[in-house]
């Protein structure tokens, strides 16, 4: 199989997946509850307390209300839900569904994975514009050249979040449910990514630490994920910690390097 | 061309430490019907997983059509089409839609889409289902619409895996009698997995499997005469034609006064019957039957 029917037949299995996963309510209904929690709620609840906080003789310099430091964090953690949850399906299709029927069909193990990675990166990015939907209501203003990088960004994001979902749901493939995802990766990822709160870059290292514990310092900066929400920051309020291009070069890296990961594993299946 | 369709010679396969297959060989002859039968935990859903590649055996030697599957997978997947024991359809898309992402699956020239869809929805008989979602078929319409789906791309060679499970009897026979009437129309070869018996008779070819070794093939009439135990129950008239009865049949069991014979070979049950009735007062015999055959067989063991 090659050529045009080769992309016919990743069409299909792409448009397939997107399909059922978007015509899912269980789906959209955290697609949509998830922005409104963390940004409305936890936004709204947090954003008085967020500015001109000192620390002894340190002071936290972000020039931006908390509805607008956590806003882009928010589009990246509906990003990796959504990726994740694509990829776990895979679990379930191994066994019983239609995944089964593919890895009978001629077309290669490859072109079945790429099929699948394109499906979770189409749903994270449309979770990703819920996010983006609501951004009035955080007082992020968006153009159309901020848009289109964003949209850029979110499906590098969901692609390499997808990849590496899939290499988990092969891995791990006694946890059944997307539960354990969740709870075991997303939430940790999330959480160290410098999502809730800026290790605020002004300060000296030594600094830093005596504000944070060190292993908080470390964990955070050895995430990869802390430098896509930086990149996400930089992109939707024009403000960012890190260097601008750290955050293109880790997360080019990760869709290289998590493709190839999952195609390895996929091709053992 | 050959004249196989399927060739398994020697094939092994364990999980760990549980052997699945051991030195299992199996031919089945281009254009007919072979069934695999055998208990659970037989062996068959991995041999049919040898067949269509998802498995790799441990040793042997598998061809579809004279085409090696270790060393060409992709050729062979086209030549079979599979229903596996698991449904595989996607209930939330339509029925049109399940046939039409196979064949796209599968290369099926567009220009011939169409038309195969179409024949593949009348021959599960679902053309007027067609829109409907896939979750609002009735179990064995979902079947009918797998092993449609299974012939989109026009393979030799189908593989079905406990096809029957999940149906009432009626349905298990008119699904066979569907299966069978599509390899004589289409010159399909048909391998189908089953654990019922009697379901085994419109089969030309059946190939008995148990912990995962063929313990004997044939067609159903071979199994019968071969395996089969044919069974004489007489209740002797008066005390001397008990004692001719006891002389005759040392290993036949007694209870109440009727004895239970079982005569080997099974076929000789016939001749015994004329040979006691006059010094019966109550005589019946229970012809060789395939199930006695394969539960003699299968029990057995090794
Ligand atoms: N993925 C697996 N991992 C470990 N053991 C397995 C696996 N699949 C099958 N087995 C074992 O291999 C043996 C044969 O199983 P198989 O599924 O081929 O039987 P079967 O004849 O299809 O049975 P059934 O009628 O229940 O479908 C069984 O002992 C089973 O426990
Ligand atoms: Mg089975």
């Amino acid at each position: 199989m090659r050529g045009l029917a080769l992309l016919d037949a990743i069409r299909a299995v792409w448009w397939r997946e997107v399909r059922r996963t978007l015509t899912d309510r269980g789906q959209l209904v955290g697609g949509v509850s998830r922005p409104v929690l963390w940004v409305i709620v936890l936004g709204i609840g947090l954003n008085p307390w967020f500015r001109g906080e000192t620390y002894g003789d340190l002071r936290f310099v972000v020039p931006f209300t908390y509805l607008q430091f956590i806003f882009p964090a928010v589009v990246v953690l509906n990003i990796l839900y959504a990726a994740i949850q694509s990829a776990s399906s895979l679990i379930w299709d191994r066994k019983f569904g239609f995944l089964r029927e593919l890895l009978v069909s001629p077309m290669p193990r490859t072109a079945i994975l790429l099929a699948k990675v394109l499906a979770g990166t189409t749903i994270a990015v449309v979770h990703g514009c819920l996010v983006l939907a609501i951004s009035r209501i955080a007082g992020v203003s968006l153009g159309w050249d901020t848009l289109l990088m964003a949209l850029a960004l979110m499906a590098a994001l969901g692609f390499a979040a997808t990849c590496l979902g899939i290499v988990l749901a092969i891995s791990l493939r006694e946890f059944e449910s997307f539960g354990v995802f969740s709870n075991a990766v997303i939430l940790p990822l999330y959480f160290t990514a410098g999502s809730v709160f800026p290790i605020d870059p002004s300060f000296s290292r030594a600094q830093t630490l005596m504000t944070y514990p060190a292993w908080l310092v470390t964990v955070v900066e050895a995430n990869p994920l802390t430098y896509a929400v930086d990149t996400m920051r930089g992109v939707l309020i024009g403000w960012q910690e890190h260097a601008a291009w750290i955050g293109p070069t880790v997360i080019g890296t990760s869709v290289i390097v998590l493709f190839a990961l999952a195609a390895y594993r996929f091709s053992r299946l | 061309m050959t004249a196989l369709a399927l060739q398994a010679a020697g094939v092994e396969h364990a999980f760990g430490e549980t052997v699945a297959l051991r030195n299992v060989s199996l031919d089945v002859p281009r254009g007919t019907v072979a069934a695999l039968l055998g208990p659970n935990g037989a062996g068959k859903s991995t041999l049919v997983d040898c067949f269509c590649t998802v498995l790799r055996p441990d040793a042997g030697h598998l061809e579809i059509g004279g085409v090696d599957l270790m060393r060409r997978p992709q050729q062979a997947r086209r030549r079979i089409g599979v229903v596996f024991q698991e449904p595989t359809l996607d209930t939330r898309l339509s029925v049109r839609a399940n046939l039409a992402v196979h064949c796209a699956a599968w290369g099926v020239p567009r220009a011939a889409r169409q038309a195969a869809i179409a024949e593949a929805l009348e021959v599960a008989g679902l053309a007027h289902r067609a829109d409907a979602p896939a979750a609002s078929l009735s179990t064995g319409m979902r079947r009918r619409l797998e092993i449609a789906r299974a012939l989109l791309h026009g393979p030799e060679v189908l593989i079905l895996d406990e096809p029957t499970t999940g149906l009432d009897a009626a349905s298990r026979l008119a699904l066979w009698d569907h299966v069978t009437g599509l390899a004589a129309r289409r010159d399909l070869t048909v391998l189908c997995t089953t654990h019922y018996t009697h379901e085994v008779e419109a089969a030309d070819r059946v190939h008995v499997i148990a912990e995962g070794r063929i313990v004997a093939e044939g067609s159903p009439d071979e199994l019968r005469a071969r395996f089969g135990h044919g069974v004489l129950r007489l209740r002797p008239r008066d005390l001397a034609a008990r004692r001719a009865v006891e002389a005759a049949h040392p290993d036949a069991s007694w209870s109440d006064g009727m004895a239970t014979i079982r005569p080997s070979p099974p076929d000789t049950v016939d001749a015994l019957f004329h040979r006691w009735a006059d010094a019966a007062r109550d005589i019946s015999i229970e012809r060789a039957s395939l199930e006695s055959a394969v539960l003699a067989l299968t029990e057995k063991g090794t």
